[in-house]
Formats: structure tokens, C-alpha cells, sequence
């Protein structure tokens, strides 16, 4: 049984559908959240847990991410459940010489659009992290401001708020169309039901373009599979988001190459260390095979030898809702009203969930967001799919 | 004090006991016995404590799948005293080291 | 990549018996098990170290399983046997993977099958986790195999004849026992129960030999008894047994409390399905014979083409089924393999199924006995632990439970249940039945845990240790 109506449609219940959601809640609108899934079932349960800002580049991703860190920040306060958020600090380690020209250019260009990030040399690395490697650690990248959370724990305490404001969640539930007509959304019909409203917010993220192709608009999100494993609980021993430089240079390398890996670390309050990461692109697959999963505890005894005899308890694995651009699709979309894009959040959803949900909350109550997001529609690509 | 367990002689023979280290204090083992074994005929049931709420735990499953009895063994964390077979001299230590930091 | 024709993996009675007729065959057999000896759990072997003096003493099943693995050793060169070799993920159903000599690799197959067999049910009730509570299967390790008695004075609690089996080792090893609690009425009806158990009048015979060494021992065996709590500073010191109904509900005035300091649980077994389950093959939720199992063909395959189940890890059904199951996967993966006409395996396979069928045929009886009842699940009170890893109480599944959960899977997100390094083992099985119970749900309903890889832990340092896979481009 469905609601018969509601304000505002959030289809999507991962970190992102959760904060649109809650913030819409928290400012008296109707909403109901669909879930076609279960809790942080894909992407948002299955990721790095990082909340950081170090490899964000210039422009309106560094200040998405700045706005978002502020907003978890909120959240840890609003907030009544724990989500174990904790600014431990960030690290993204130099690990080879060639790895130097790309960190050297990143902070250049950050320190030029008002963003700077701190060096630190190999010594104080070692002094932060003393467990690492020092044949790894030729210096870092350093930020005090970012940290982990527990994104399944993040979207449980967003539900639940949500919840006690007046919102309705449906999980395991799915939606099957959009109903439009005049060129403007009616309602949404779900496996359960049709709910009447005038406006739906696409938060479905890897799933991004199943939905909006119910209207007829194409998104152009591709599943981008990562995979990360989880280790047996230890006293306290990383306490830093600790990142690879590899990643950086992977990245601007554009993922394309097959199955690749690069250093990332963190512990949960658990205890539970959370180290990967490998991606490929895998299609809607979430199975991790064998050779990502011993790739990544290469890279991970390499950079930290005494992993050596910690034991794997699990592993997982979740394609992200990737763009070409790296950025995600927030805003209305042309010729359709009363449909709005919040997907395409990449391998940053956590860290930019909260974010988004605030942003999309504001663009839907006031029409204007607290700072411009225009650049960040759908209207970007062209029909290929390229921004 | 209990005691925990006794050997039990009739139908085996065992070959000559040797000494394995237990948190620095000697006790009796044979060869073909576990640790886990060695340890509770000793009289020695707590194998660890647990994480959170620091309660005592010993062997449960005794086939090595339910991770309640992983103790240091030779400084091998997380090794389990029920599938590790007790050798001449073997350091065991409980894990001390384990108690959640506070979040 | 490694690649053999016939992987098998588990060494105990199924995966032994399938390997010699696949190798008698002409089969290139690779046999891989995680201990140090095979025979898994039901033939375990003793320890090099112990000199089996008097193999009489030790029962038929010892004498059965020393039999067994003579025949296997004749067969020596023709299988490729691995022990201490740990099977932690399955891939592409074409490959497993393999912790081994301290190093991870992958052993392609062409055909595999997975006779893991099945552990002790676990039953959470106030007191479970303190030392001296084990299960009858790791009291029975520690007695027969390891020659150490668990306590001093101890309590058997479950159900079924293999308590018997236990209790009657313990006494002969010179171990006291303050009483064996059967929470049915088995032996109401021994005599039919016997022949439908132990399928013979061998077993009959040895059977009625437990009871009366039970007997003169003057260890009482109460039925219709169960344990409700154990009590204990830093290990069992007392607990507290009650009578049921035939719900096996206990019933709190007739509570009484011994003292005792090893109490050994015995309710049924559970089967070890990580492996099925990973690989994708259809399962289906049988309490009577362990929970969920895979399907099978009378062939013993599952759903996924070339993948067979056998043994207690596809249904419990003791060792004697595990042993013709485990032949007629070895005769029949020998036939697919192109080794044997179908008219020569059906020939082969026939007195099997004979066996089997004579055997089964009482099966149900042994079926009925395993199936725990409601009130197993309502001992647990709100602050007993019931995923041992995590320390997650009833309180805190039962605070998930009313915020609209659904299946186990949003209670392992939203508790962290399952997220320790047993795997959800030891939690799983008892929150299937629990939340059926709770939410009156079908167990499909419910679901289950998915297995990962690896399923079970294995070092880092071990998949480090890997030969590196060429970067594949796309």
C-alpha cells in the first residue's frame, strides 16, 4: 500500500535519495521515498567511507565537496542516530617519484582558485600513519578537515529522522513509470501503487537513466564497478582517510584500462579496517573476483606490511553511478516539469550526498540554491553523452 | 579454581609432553594436540575477551569456524587455538589490544 | 592457471568416496580439504602424535571411517589430494579459489563438487557465550580426537541419538556426566527410532549398547528437559535445566538448577552452503535437514551445470548417505565427463540408490527428530547475544525488527549481525528461525545472509602472496 499522494516523489534510497528526502522533511514537505531495494543496498553500502576533499579539483567540485563536508558536519548535530562520522584527517600519499608532477599541478591549481592543500614531507607522514610503509611514503598531501563515516549507519539515521519529520519510506518497492502529461510530471506508478504528485527527484544513481528514460530523457550514467575488502576488527590503527596518489593519477588516466587498483584505507569505529580499492567496468555485476581481491591486498600489504597476517572477513563490491565529467547531475531537466536530477555521484556519493539532498531541498523550496549549481544539469551533455 | 578438563589416557598413547608458553606461564602439551586442547586441559577456559563489552570467551565450535577461540600464537594475531596444533616451545598470548577505541 | 578435470572439495566421507569412483574411472581427481587428515568431521582422524591403542574402544564409526580412507589410499597416485588447502571463493563458476601453502591461487575445474558438510546449530539462550558451553560436535573433537574431557561434570543438552554417541564416549574416557537432557520424547519410541536411525542391527546393537552403558554409568537421561541458562563469572559454574511441552517450551516451575562446568549443545546440524550459494546454484529452506540446501538431481547435481552437492552439506543425512551420495556424483561427473557411457554409470549408480533408498526409507524418522521446535528460539532473553562476533543482543534485533525490516539482510545492515568474522554462521540460522517465528514469514520470506569471498578469513598477506594476474585489457 502506497500513499495516494504526495508533494515531492524521491526515487532512490541510497546517501543521496536519503538527504533529499530528510531536508524536504525537515522543511514541511509531503514526501515519500521509493526504494526499489533494501537499506544502503547498493552504492551507499558498498564504498570507501570517505568523507574528503583532498583530490577534489577546482571549480564547482571542490566547493560541492566544501559545502558537503559542512553539511555532514550539520548532520552530526541534527542528527538524534550516530552515523560515526570523524575528521581524522586525510592523506593522500606520494607514493612513487612519477606520481610527483601530477600532485604538484593539483595543488597549484587549487591553491589558484582558493582552495590550498598542505605538503608534508615523508617524516611527518610516517609520524601521522606509523604503521606505513616508509619505502612507500615519499610525502603527503594533508587535510584536517576530511575524514570516514559509516554510510550504511548515515542513511539509517537520515531515514529515521526523516521519518519522525513526516516522511514516508518505501523499500522494496518499485517503481515501474512516470506518469507526464503536457509536458509535466502526474505521478509515479510503483509495484504497490500509484502515488499522485507533481514533482519527482531522480536519486536512483546507477539506475539514474532506468528512471529518467520514463520520461523520455536519456541520462548519460554508466555502472562503474569498484570493489573494496573488509579486514577483522584491530586496536586502533589507521586513523586517517588514507588515499594513494595512484588514484589521482588512475583517475586523470580516465579508469579505462581494464582491472586497476589503487591504495585506500580506512578504519571503521568497528574496528573494521575498510582497504581497496579496485575498479573495472563490469557492467551491472556487483561480484568481486579473484584478481581484484588479491591485487588489492597487494597494494595494501605493500603500502602497510603489517596487514600482512590481518585477515579478510569480506569482501564487496557496487558500481558507481559514473559521468564522463566526474561530476554529478543535480537541477531541473528541459521539456519535462516537475523533474528534477540528483544522480551521477560517481565514487562520491557519501561525501557529496548530504550535499546534494540540501542543494536539491533548496532548488525545490526557495528556487535558488545557496550557491549556483546551474553548471552541474543534465543540459551539459550533449546528445552523445559528453559534457 | 576449576579445572577446566583432564587428559585422557586409555585407548591412545602419546608421545613425550614438551612445554608450550601461555602469557609467559608454561604449561603441558603433546604433539597431535590443539592449543585449544593443551589449553583447557591446563584448566585454562577464557581464550579472549571480547571487543565491546569485554566479556570472556573460549572454545565453542571446536572445527574452526565460529572465531571465538583466535588468540596470538607465535605473534600470529587472530589465530585460531581449536585448528593450531600445540609445538615445542609455542608462544601463546591473549589479546589484550582489542578494546574499541571510543567513537 | 591451474586447471584439473574434477575438483572436490571437503575431505570428509562424501568427497572421499566421490573421488575414488571418479579416479577409478580414469578422472583426474583433485581432492582438496582444509585440515591436516581427511575424514572431516565424521572420520576424524587422530593427530600425528597419538597411537591408537585400542581402535575396538573407539567406536564403529572410527573402525567405518578407517576402512574408508584405506580404500582411498590404495588410490593414492590417481588422486591429487590437497589438505590443508582452504577453498575461499568460487569465480566464474569455472574457478575456485585456494588458500594454500601460504599463498592464494586459482584452480580452474571442469566439473566440482562440494561436499562441505554441516555444523552444529547454534541456539542462543542467557549464558551461551561463557566458556565451558561447547557444541557436541567440538566436545566430541576434543574427547575422541584430542583425548581431553571438557569439564569435570558435565551437561549434555539437545536432541537426538547422537547425544548418546557422546555421552557414551565421554563415560568411557572416564568423564562424569550430571545428565542428559533430550528436549523431545525420543526414546518413548526407541526401538522403531533406532531402526530408522542407525538403518541396521549392527547400529541397533551398538545403540542399544550407548543406552546401557548410559544406564549403568547411572547418568540420568531426562526427556523432554532442555537448558535455559547457564550461569558463570568467567566460565560455567551452574545452569539452569527446565521441562518443556512439546513445543519444547520450558516451563519456569519446574526450573531447577545443577551444578556443572562444561555443558555440551546438541541440536542438529547445519549445512555448509557457502560454496552453493556463492556459485549461484538454487537453494531451498529445510529445517528438518539443515536449513537452506541446494536442489539437486538424482544425480547429485545442482542447478548450476556442473556443479554437484553431496553429504551433509547438502542436507544432513549422516555419513552413510554422504558416502553413496558422494559415489554417485563421482560416477556420474565421470559419465559427463565423457569417462563412462550413461548405460555403464547407470549400472554403477544403481546399488546406490538402493542403498540409498533403504536408507532413506527410515530417513524421515531421523528427519523428525533434528526438527527443533518453537520454543528453541524463545529461550534467548532480551539481553542474550545472539550474533556472538558483534555481541548483538535480542533488544537491539528486536528495536531493527519494528522499524519495517524485512528480510535478515537489512537486519546484518542496520545491527551489524553477520558482519563478524564467522561469517554469520553462528547467528544466521537461529535469525532465520527467529524472525519467521516473529514475523509468522516463510524463510524464503526472510532470506538469508549472502557469502562472500572469502568465506571464511584468510591472511592478506596469504592473497598478497599470489602469482599477479596480467592486467586484462578490456
Amino acid at each position: 500500500m502506497v500513499p495516494h499522494e504526495a508533494e515531492v516523489v524521491v526515487i532512490g534510497g541510497g546517501v543521496v535519495g536519503s538527504s533529499v528526502a530528510y531536508f524536504l522533511a525537515q522543511a514541511g514537505k509531503n514526501v515519500v521515498l521509493v526504494e526499489k531495494g533494501w537499506k544502503a543496498g547498493e552504492a551507499s553500502g558498498a564504498n570507501a567511507a570517505f568523507v574528503w576533499s583532498i583530490t577534489r579539483k577546482p571549480g564547482i567540485d571542490i566547493r560541492l565537496a566544501m559545502h558537503s563536508l559542512g553539511i555532514h558536519k550539520q548532520l552530526e548535530a541534527e542528527l538524534e542516530t550516530d552515523f560515526e562520522y570523524v575528521r581524522g584527517g586525510g592523506l593522500l600519499i606520494i607514493e612513487e617519484e612519477t606520481q610527483v608532477p601530477f600532485v604538484e599541478a593539483h595543488l597549484k591549481k587549487r591553491a589558484e582558485d582558493g582552495y590550498p592543500l598542505e605538503l608534508i614531507d615523508a617524516k611527518q607522514v610516517l609520524e601521522l600513519e606509523p604503521h606505513l610503509s616508509e619505502e612507500r611514503v615519499l610525502g603527503a598531501v594533508y587535510s584536517p578537515i576530511d575524514g570516514k563515516t559509516n554510510p550504511i549507519f548515515l542513511v539509517l539515521a537520515l531515514n529515521s529522522q526523516a521519518r519522525k519529520l513526516g516522511a514516508r519510506l518505501l523499500h522494496h518497492t518499485e517503481v515501474l513509470g512516470i506518469q507526464a502529461a503536457g509536458g509535466a510530471v502526474k505521478g509515479v506508478v510503483t509495484d504497490k501503487g500509484t502515488i499522485k504528485t507533481n514533482l519527482v527527484v531522480d536519486a536512483a544513481g546507477s539506475w539514474g537513466s532506468f528512471i529518467s528514460e520514463m520520461v523520455d530523457v536519456k541520462t548519460p550514467v554508466f555502472p562503474f564497478q569498484m570493489a573494496m575488502l573488509v579486514t577483522e576488527q584491530l586496536p586502533p590503527t589507521v586513523s586517517h582517510a588514507v588515499m594513494g596518489a595512484s588514484y589521482m593519477v588512475e583517475e586523470d588516466a580516465g579508469k579505462n584500462e581494464g582491472l586497476g587498483c589503487g591504495l585506500i584505507m580506512s578504519q571503521q569505529t568497528a574496528g573494521n579496517l575498510l582497504i581497496g580499492a579496485s575498479w573495472r567496468k563490469a557492467g551491472y555485476d556487483k561480484k568481486t573476483i579473484q584478481e581484484e581481491i588479491e591485487l588489492i591486498a597487494r597494494v595494501n600489504v605493500r603500502a602497510m606490511p603489517m596487514l600482512k597476517t590481518v585477515r579478510l572477513i569480506r569482501s564487496y563490491a557496487n558500481f558507481f553511478p559514473q559521468t564522463e565529467d566526474d561530476l554529478p547531475i543535480l537541477g531541473k531537466v528541459d521539456g519535462i516539469e516537475g523533474f528534477i536530477m540528483a544522480c551521477g555521484h560517481g565514487g562520491h556519493g557519501v561525501c557529496l550526498g548530504p550535499g546534494s539532498g540540501k542543494l536539491i531541498q533548496e532548488l525545490i523550496c526557495d528556487g535558488k540554491t545557496s550557491f549556483p549549481i546551474d553548471k552541474l544539469t543534465l543540459s551539459r551533455f550533449n546528445r552523445a553523452g559528453n559534457p | 579454581m576449576h579445572t577446566g578438563g583432564k587428559r585422557v589416557f586409555k585407548g591412545v598413547e602419546r608421545g613425550e609432553p614438551f612445554e608450550i608458553e601461555v602469557d609467559g606461564e608454561k604449561i603441558v602439551a603433546y604433539e597431535g594436540e590443539t592449543i585449544g586442547a593443551a589449553l583447557l586441559a591446563a584448566g585454562s577456559r577464557t581464550l579472549r575477551y571480547t571487543n565491546k563489552l569485554e566479556r570472556p570467551r573460549g572454545l565453542y565450535c571446536g572445527i574452526g569456524l565460529c572465531q571465538e577461540c583466535c588468540m596470538t600464537i607465535n605473534g600470529i594475531p587472530n589465530t585460531q587455538a581449536c585448528q593450531t596444533l600445540a609445538t615445542p616451545g609455542c608462544q601463546v598470548e591473549t589479546r589484550k589490544d582489542l578494546k574499541r577505541r571510543e567513537s | 592457471m591451474e586447471e584439473s578435470e574434477f575438483v572436490i572439495v571437503g575431505g570428509g566421507p562424501g568427497g572421499v568416496a566421490a573421488a575414488m569412483e571418479a579416479a577409478k574411472a580414469g578422472v583426474a581427481v583433485t581432492l582438496v580439504d582444509e585440515n591436516e587428515r581427511l575424514g572431516g568431521q565424521c572420520f576424524r582422524q587422530f593427530e600425528k602424535g597419538f597411537k591408537v591403542a585400542d581402535p575396538e574402544a573407539l567406536g564403529l564409526d572410527y573402525k567405518e571411517g578407517q576402512e574408508l580412507l584405506h580404500q582411498f589410499s590404495l588410490l593414492g597416485d590417481k588422486i591429487r589430494y590437497l589438505n590443508k588447502a582452504l577453498v575461499w571463493g568460487i569465480f566464474n563458476n569455472r574457478t575456485i579459489a585456494l588458500a594454500h601453502n601460504g599463498a592464494s591461487s586459482a584452480l580452474g575445474f571442469k566439473r566440482l563438487l562440494a561436499a562441505t558438510g554441516a555444523y552444529d546449530r547454534p541456539v542462543p539462550f542467557p549464558g551461551w557465550t561463557l566458556p565451558g558451553v561447547f557444541t557436541a560436535g567440538g566436545a566430541q573433537k576434543l574427547v575422541k580426537s584430542e583425548r581431553v574431557l571438557p569439564g569435570e561434570n558435565i551437561l549434555l543438552a539437545g536432541t537426538g541419538p547422537l547425544q548418546l554417541v557422546l555421552a557414551y564416549q565421554i563415560l568411557e574416557a572416564g568423564g562424569k556426566i550430571e545428565a542428559i537432557l533430550e528436549a523431545g520424547n525420543f526414546y518413548k519410541n526407541w526401538l522403531r527410532r533406532f531402526l530408522g536411525i542407525w538403518g541396521n542391527w549392527d547400529f541397533l546393537k551398538e545403540g542399544l549398547g550407548y543406552l546401557r552403558s548410559i544406564r549403568k554409568a547411572g547418568v540420568p537421561l531426562l526427556q523432554g528437559h532442555i537448558i535455559c541458562e547457564a550461569h558463570g563469572e568467567e566460565q560455567v559454574e551452574e545452569a539452569v535445566i527446565a521441562k518443556v511441552d512439546r513445543d519444547w517450551r520450558f516451563r519456569p516451575s519446574t526450573a531447577r538448577t545443577v551444578k556443572v562446568d562444561a555443558i555440551c549443545l546438541g541440536y542438529g546440524l547445519v549445512s555448509s552452503t557457502e560454496l552453493t550459494m556463492l556459485a549461484g546454484c538454487e537453494h531451498s529452506y529445510d529445517l528438518r535437514l539443515g536449513g537452506y540446501i541446494p536442489l539437486r538431481s538424482t544425480t547429485m547435481e545442482t542447478t548450476v551445470p556442473g556443479i554437484y552437492a553431496v553429504g551433509d552439506g547438502a542436507g544432513v543425512a549422516g555419513r552413510k548417505v554422504a558416502i553413496e551420495e558422494g559415489r554417485i556424483a563421482g560416477i556420474s561427473a565421470a559419465s559427463s565427463l565423457g569417462y563412462l557411457s550413461s548405460r555403464d554409470a547407470g549400472e554403477q549408480i544403481k546399488p546406490c540408490l538402493k542403498r540409498l533408498d533403504k536408507i532413506g526409507r527410515f530417513r524421515r524418522v531421523l528427519d523428525d527428530i533434528s526438527l527443533p521446535r518453537r520454543g528453541l528460539y524463545e529461550l534467548a532473553k532480551d539481553d542474550t547475544i545472539i550474533c556472538r562476533c558483534e555481541e548483538v543482543t535480542l533488544k537491539q534485533l528486536k528495536e531493527a525488527l519494528s522499524d519495517d525490516t524485512l528480510q535478515i539482510k537489512d537486519f546484518k545492515r542496520m545491527t551489524r549481525m553477520g558482519m563478524g568474522p564467522c561469517e554469520g554462521r553462528m547467528c544466521g540460522p537461529s535469525m532465520i528461525e527467529m524472525m519467521r517465528h516473529r514475523l509468522d514469514a516463510s524463510a524464503e520470506g526472510v532470506g538469508c545472509l549472502q557469502p562472500r569471498p572469502s568465506i571464511k578469513p584468510v591472511a592478506l598477506g596469504v592473497l598478497a602472496a599470489a602469482e599477479p594476474a596480467e592486467r586484462k585489457k578490456q
